[in-house]
């Protein structure tokens, strides 16, 4: 019995000295930020600095979770903390500061054999509710929808999707779909099954090989959705500890909001804080979000 | 006649008093005589049904037990997330991602058939007449899918409400083989369907081999009434006697009933058998006795021939022989006396682990300091070491995780996993940045690693419970005295605890103060530990919130299946109503009007499986 203890106990112990490795910062959570520009990021501050930045997924819950609870230095989300019936921040969120580094926008994504080019805002509505499950709707063959979800509400698509098209994050879908855990199978399925249909962040879905729709006609481009002209646009935040911070977590902070770090994002093809000035604006009187 | 009139008047007084001073006595040792024989009759008829009972009983448990397992592995098999991966886009008419789930499936059928090659057959088949898409015979994937008619079976699977149903198949080669069938539910539609195949032929000749060496006639039927299998001595002509439990007849028989599958098992002795019986062990009891007794008196004569031939050397050569003798009784006692401690030591060895399954259980007190929650308790391990975990453990401001669980099979092996889950739940508890899924996962890795090394076939299922103290808008604790309160309006409302469920176990009641009763079904929210390498695509989190007064009832399936003498389980239904009854009363209270629920439903049966059960109460 104790030598089994011992095993996980080092196991754990091993994994733990890890994650609080002094040479490496840990970055966990939003898929959809670390496939965007993290990478990039990442890099730039190694060769600038030589801190080495250990990236994982994991989704937006655990960005800000993980950092909350001390075990991650850095987090991703993109989506704002959650809160419950009485408009107090979840427990488990309430030791996680989010600061927001760049603007994304929520997509729809087919197969790239998907004749279909563009969706309207309400079509799109109609899928969720369950009212329209053929494509031949869309303009597209007379095959049904194969609508891919990315599982929970307190994921980052899953909340923004909610607040931004049904205004309502506990909105509950009508249509029939399937489930997955995390943003990169969502992104998976889509690439590999000729009806499938996603929400995904352009950030992340333009470096794949899927086929983003126009919505209402109007392409997600960076133009576009700095310019508010694409209608869901999102910010995409880092997040840190509000209790303790080291100063390698600072020093990374200062650097992505630094003028070569938010080059770096916008070489991406992501519109970054400068880009998108004007969007805060309008984000803030239209949702008045308590971050960052 | 006159003559001996005369006679008998002439025989004197004293021997007339003498003559009916003998007939008196013989008349009252007849009486009594007789009132004995009654008594011996009724005590042999009472032995002589208990006898059978007990066997009936033993056998029908075997059969129940097959039964409970493949239920057990049904569930399993269902929770897979392919399942449903695969009928969503059977929905959507998406070939290839139909394609994609069912080469998922099929490895993990074959992983399971890897585990428990008994199953011959592990087949999906789709709902309204789809017919079979995926099968495994003898751990090989094949494409000419057997036929399967499921439209009875699943009358009797809707009109039950039972988790799986149950058909035997017999084929013209006498082949017995046990269907296990489980309905696939998607969001609360029936649209496949999942089978298992094993044959339980040898099992039943062996049950029914083993009734016939001991006297017993035996006869298996199934729900018609059919029978499906006896004992070589059973005649047609015995049919009415074995329909029922009698004990009036020239015939002594029981009944019993394996409930799942409605089959009973009728065994019965012809009464005048079991005085055969009798007379036969009374005879043999006699000749061992003579024989004994021949062979004591020839050793004893033998003996004294020999001691009288040897008397003289004997004498010589007595203080040697003693010394020697009690060297050699030395050696016999140590013999013995080891002997005797190996088998205190394997005795004690199920002891010890039982004890130290005890041992690692949380204390009363420690049940009782908590600001928020009122907690109870209680397990009671089966005459074996059962499998059954759970435990409480505090954290900081007033954090709590509560872990049920419970592993397959009974004995060491099942209570040393218990031990491991025990240790392991709680290194993972002191890491609290561990989020639910990982940790669940990390568990899985290191037990799924430790069984594949134990070569053990047994996994577990496991819940796990974190419960934080309400957090008011003020950032305050609002867990005693919190709630809803009477002039606040609804922006105000501030439960009183938080729970995150996780991990997959028997379902969760949480019995509201007004009364209302939540279910909540744990079947998506993981998979058993230990059965595959990686749990994470399966673990999912529910969360609750609790008012005061609010009471939430794990339990293990000790509880709900607690069999009593007809074999009827004493169900969720039933824990329910108990639960709602008694929501008012304090956790400690709750739990002893549970468990002595369910020790009235079980009577004096014995309980085969650990008995586990926690209270928790919002304060």
């Amino acid at each position: 019995m104790n030598r089994w203890g011992m095993i996980l106990l080092l196991a754990v112990a091993s994994w733990s000295i890890q994650a609080w490795s002094a040479e490496e910062l840990q970055w966990t959570g939003c898929g959809i930020t670390k496939t965007a520009f993290m990478s990039e990021l990442a890099q730039a501050f190694e060769q600038k600095t030589g801190q080495k930045i250990v990236l994982t997924g994991g989704g937006a819950a655990r960005g800000i979770r993980a950092v909350a609870a001390s075990s991650a230095h850095l987090g991703g989300t993109c989506r704002a903390r959650l809160q419950d019936a009485t408009h107090s921040i979840l427990p488990e969120e309430q030791n996680a500061r989010l600061i927001q580094v760049a603007w994304d926008a929520l997509v729809v994504i087919v197969h790239p054999s998907n004749p279909v080019n563009n969706i309207s805002l309400d079509n799109l509505k109609k899928i969720y509710l369950g009212e329209i499950d053929s494509w031949d709707t869309l303009g597209g063959e007379a095959k049904k929808i194969a609508l891919i979800d990315r599982e929970g509400k307190e994921s980052g698509v899953g909340n923004m999707f909610r607040r931004l098209v049904f205004n309502d994050p506990n909105f509950d879908y009508r249509a029939r779909s399937l489930k997955v855990k995390s943003s990169n199978p969502v992104e998976q399925k889509v690439e590999s099954f000729s009806t499938a249909m996603a929400i995904d962040g352009v950030s992340s879905a333009r470096k794949l090989g899927v086929k983003i729709l126009e919505l209402d006609g109007v392409a997600p481009t960076r133009d576009n959705i700095r310019t508010a002209r694409y209608a869901l646009y999102r910010p995409l935040y880092m997040v840190v500890n509000r209790q303790k911070i080291s100063p390698q977590t600072q020093a990374f902070i200062d650097y992505a909001l630094s003028d070569a770090g938010q080059e770096i994002i916008a070489a991406q093809g992501v519109v970054n804080l400068k880009d998108g000035d004007d969007l805060a604006k309008i984000w803030h009187s239209r949702f008045g979000d308590q971050e960052p | 006649m006159f003559a001996i009139v005369t006679c008998a008047m002439r025989i004197k007084f004293r021997y007339k008093l003498l003559l009916a001073l003998t007939t008196l006595t013989f008349l009252v040792l007849l009486v009594q005589g007789i009132l004995s024989g009654s008594m011996v009759l009724e005590m042999l008829e009472k032995r002589t049904v208990a006898s059978l009972t007990r066997e009936a009983a033993g056998k029908t448990q075997i059969l129940s037990h097959i039964l409970r397992e493949s239920e057990e592995d049904l569930t399993i098999l269902a929770a897979h997330r392919d399942n449903e991966n695969f009928f969503t886009f059977r929905s959507f008419q998406e070939n290839d991602g139909m394609v994609d789930a069912l080469s998922g499936l099929e490895l993990f059928f074959l992983r399971v058939h890897e585990v428990k090659p008994r199953y011959d057959r592990i087949q999906l088949l789709t709902s309204n007449g789809g017919g079979p898409v995926l099968q495994i015979n003898d751990g090989k994937t094949v494409h000419q899918y057997d036929n399967f008619d499921p439209e009875n079976q699943l009358r009797d699977l809707a009109s039950k409400e039972k988790r799986a149903v149950h058909h035997v198949d017999r084929g013209a080669e006498g082949q017995m083989d046990l269907l296990s069938l489980k309905a696939l539910q998607i969001n609360g539609q029936v649209e496949g369907y999942l089978v298992l195949r094993q044959s339980i032929r040898e099992l039943v000749q062996t049950m029914l081999a083993e009734l016939g060496k001991a006297g017993i006639t035996a006869v298996l039927c199934n729900q018609q009434g059919v029978r499906v299998v006896a004992t070589p001595d059973y005649q047609p002509r015995l049919e009415p006697l074995f329909r029922q439990a009698s004990s009036s007849g020239e015939w002594i028989t029981v009944l019993a009933s394996i409930p799942v599958l409605d089959w009973s098992l009728a065994v019965g002795m012809p009464r005048s058998e079991s005085f055969t019986l009798f007379r036969n062990q009374f005879i043999a009891g006699l000749i061992s006795a003579v024989f004994l007794v021949a062979v004591m008196l020839y050793f004893v004569r033998k003996a004294i021939q020999t001691l009288k031939a040897y008397n003289r050397i004997l004498e010589q050569q007595v203080s040697e022989r003693t010394a020697q003798l009690e060297r050699a009784n030395e050696e016999i006692r140590q013999l013995n006396e080891s002997l005797k401690q190996e088998n205190l030591r394997l005795g004690a060895e199920l002891m010890v682990a039982r004890q130290i399954q005890q041992m690692v259980l949380p204390r009363q007190t420690e049940l009782l300091i908590h600001d928020h929650l009122d907690m109870a308790a209680f397990m009671e391990p089966a005459s074996e070491v059962g499998g059954d975990y759970y435990d409480i453990l505090q954290g900081e401001d007033g954090r709590l995780l509560i872990g049920i669980g419970d592993v397959t099979g009974h004995g060491l092996e099942s209570g040393v996993l218990m031990l491991m889950t025990q240790s392991m739940v709680r290194i993972l508890f002191s890491f609290p940045e561990i989020e639910v899924g990982m940790r669940l996962e990390l568990f899985n890795r290191a037990l799924f690693a430790n069984i594949n090394r134990m070569a053990s076939d047994k996994n577990l299922t496991l819940v796990l419970v974190d419960y934080t103290p309400g957090i008011s808008s003020d950032g305050e604790y609002s867990g005693a005295g919190a709630g809803l309160s009477p002039g606040k309006d609804q922006t105000e409302y501030s439960p009183a605890g938080h729970l995150r469920i996780s991990g997959q176990h028997e379902s969760l009641l949480v019995v509201r103060q007004a009364g209302d009763l939540t279910v909540v079904d744990t079947q998506e929210l993981g998979f058993p530990i230990g059965l595959v390498d990686n749990i994470l695509p399966y673990v999912n989190a529910t969360t609750l919130t609790l008012d005061r007064g609010d009471v939430v009832i794990l339990y293990t399936d000790g509880i709900t299946e607690a069999a009593n003498l007809h074999q009827e389980l004493y169900g969720l239904e039933r824990l329910c109503q108990v639960a709602v009854r008694n929501r008012h009363l304090e956790a400690e209270e709750i739990k002893e009007a549970v468990v002595a629920d369910v020790k009235r439903h079980v009577g004096a049966q014995t309980i085969y499986d650990d008995l586990t059960l926690v209270i928790l109460k919002q304060k």
